[in-house]
């Protein structure tokens, strides 16, 4: 039995032909007189078969298709890999370069929506600090005076040329002032055929103004009067200035916060005018800006000085600045090139040359 | 390497690479060839291995998938089929597990092969009045064959299914279990103990 046992557990190597020449004769020896194990032997040969007749199984209808669309995706999804790792400048650069434009257009336009609000905020508290430290203000108000002081040299240098040339100099001055006039005539000689009936009597009034005050700046001068007085009236004009200013400066808060807000900080120009009769020079400078289209207009008057505010675009700027010249003597604090497009405020103060 | 895949192209011992090569150079329509060539071995396998139809034609898919993937790992040491037996029983032994988790987590089944501690199939000894093979039809046969090839563990399983129905030789069987090939004959001998044991019970006698 034990033999048997043993013999069946090596007929499978037997059948395979795995056993050594030994115990293949052993077995066959065993077969021959066995029942058992030659059963075994035979029944090992029948498991074989029907394992190897097991049926076949077929394929389902387009399982070639399935497994080959699974690997072309595959094979589609590498090169698409291939892509992203060779070729980013496709897709990720021009999303950056855009997401960068947008942001700086967007901070842009945010800053430029805000920026007058800002502004707005800030002019009160600068004028606060004007008002509060009068010291500061002087410096700040500073250099419009002495720019008048150095506009008035101008014709003090040309008085000095006048005075080294010689004892006629009033004759002179007289022949200087009044080619110029002739000069200047023609200028307004258009406009007054162009304007209304109105002005037209004016005209002639302001040109023998204009043509006194000249006549009359340069006569003293050249007379020789001191340049001490001359200098005195100065002052007074300049502080006077100065404190009407001033004045006009604290009067003036409410309104310009309102403007800076609706149209951003605006220019104020101040054009000084000297004329011989300030009254008269008042009417004719108001009437020249109503034809200029001049807005808000306003008259101040102060002792010696008369002011008109006025707003007006900034390209009719210099054609006022010729006419104020044939009223008068002209000086002005701003210079008229560098001027920002707009509206603008001018402010004209008409001094007695007297 | 290519050298070696060279001869044996030259040798005609592997009709298969020169598709394998074509493959590797990118051409994806050269796959399909061997796919065409390949799947019904394959599927039958996978069947006798799973035991179930659909899963097999899931996991002969796998296998298709990750060959092209690692179609730049094969060395040409073997027979591309060979190379290509080997991922599949990978992925079969893969999905039984998975399926040994389902089940485990599904429950016992009532109608199912049941395993005992041997690996043997268990089942009431048959009327001696009754002569089930003589009542069985041919497919009933081979369906009771199925089950007993099911109850053995799957190591004596895959070396039946690869040398008794496939007809791999040894040296093949012990490349793609990566086997010494003495382990893949006392395995083998083991299983066709196993299974003759399980058909007599089966089928009375075989």
């Amino acid at each position: 039995m034990n033999k048997c046992t043993d013999i069946e557990n090596k007929l499978s190597a037997y059948f395979e032909g795995d056993v050594s020449p030994q115990e293949q004769r052993l077995i066959e020896e065993h077969l021959a007189t066995c029942r058992q194990c030659s059963k075994a032997l035979e029944d090992i040969k029948k498991t074989m078969e029907l394992v190897r007749n097991l049926e076949e199984i077929e394929t389902p209808p387009w399982f070639k298709q399935k497994i080959m669309e699974q690997v072309r995706e595959e094979a589609e999804k590498k090169t698409g890999i291939l892509q992203k790792l060779f070729f980013p400048l496709h897709i990720k650069i021009p999303v950056e370069v855009f997401a960068t434009c947008l942001v700086v257009v967007m901070a842009v336009y945010v800053f430029k929506s805000t920026s007058p609000e800002i502004k707005s905020l800030q002019t009160p508290s600068e004028q606060a600090q004007i008002a509060d430290y009068p010291d500061k203000q002087k410096s700040k108000v500073a250099p419009s005076p002495p720019s008048v002081s150095k506009e008035k040299t101008v014709p003090e240098e040309g008085y000095k040329k006048d005075k080294a040339a010689a004892p006629q100099a009033m004759k002179k001055a007289k022949d200087v002032a009044a080619p110029r006039e002739v000069l200047l005539a023609p200028a307004p000689a258009a406009p007054i055929l162009a304007a209304p009936p109105q002005p037209g009597p004016a005209r002639p009034a302001k040109e023998e103004a204009g043509g006194k005050s000249e006549v009359l700046q340069s006569a003293p001068s050249s007379v020789g009067t001191t340049e001490f007085v001359h200098k005195k009236k100065e002052d007074i004009a300049a502080t006077d200035t100065e404190a009407q200013y001033r004045a006009g400066r604290k009067a003036a808060p409410n309104k310009l916060q309102l403007k800076a807000s609706v149209e951003k900080k605006q220019q104020i120009i101040t054009i000084t005018v000297g004329a011989d009769n300030a009254g008269t020079a008042t009417g004719e400078i108001e009437t020249m800006l109503n034809r200029l289209s001049a807005t808000n207009l306003k008259q101040q008057s102060q002792e010696s000085i008369r002011t008109i505010t006025a707003t007006l675009p900034s390209q009719k700027l210099k054609e006022l600045y010729e006419k104020l010249k044939t009223i008068g003597d002209v000086k002005e604090n701003v210079l008229l090139y560098n001027i920002p497009e707009g509206d603008i405020s001018v402010r004209i103060e008409i001094v007695n040359n007297n | 390497m290519s050298n070696k895949m060279d001869d044996k192209i030259k040798d005609g011992t592997d009709e298969d690479l020169e598709f394998v090569l074509l493959c590797r150079s990118g051409d994806v329509d050269a796959f399909e060839v061997l796919v065409e060539r390949h799947q019904k071995r394959m599927l039958n396998i996978a069947y006798r291995m799973t035991d179930n139809y659909d899963d097999a034609c899931d996991v002969v898919q796998e296998a298709f998938l990750s060959a092209f993937k690692s179609i730049k790992k094969f060395r040409g040491e073997a027979r591309f089929s060979t190379w290509l037996t080997g991922i599949l029983i990978n992925h079969a032994k893969n999905r039984l597990k998975q399926m040994k988790t389902r089940s485990m987590h599904e429950g016992i089944s009532i109608d199912g092969p049941v395993e005992t501690e041997s690996g043997s199939y268990n089942m009431e000894p048959q009327s001696p009045e009754m002569p089930v093979v003589e009542q069985l039809v041919q497919k009933e046969v081979q369906v009771q064959v199925q089950k007993c090839v099911n109850s053995l563990d799957e190591t004596s399983r895959e070396v039946v299914i690869l040398r008794d129905m496939q007809g791999f030789s040894y040296e093949e069987i012990s490349h793609i279990l990566k086997l010494p090939e003495g382990t893949v004959k006392s395995r083998l001998f083991r299983a066709r103990d196993a299974l003759r044991n399980c058909l007599k019970k089966v089928l009375g006698d075989i």
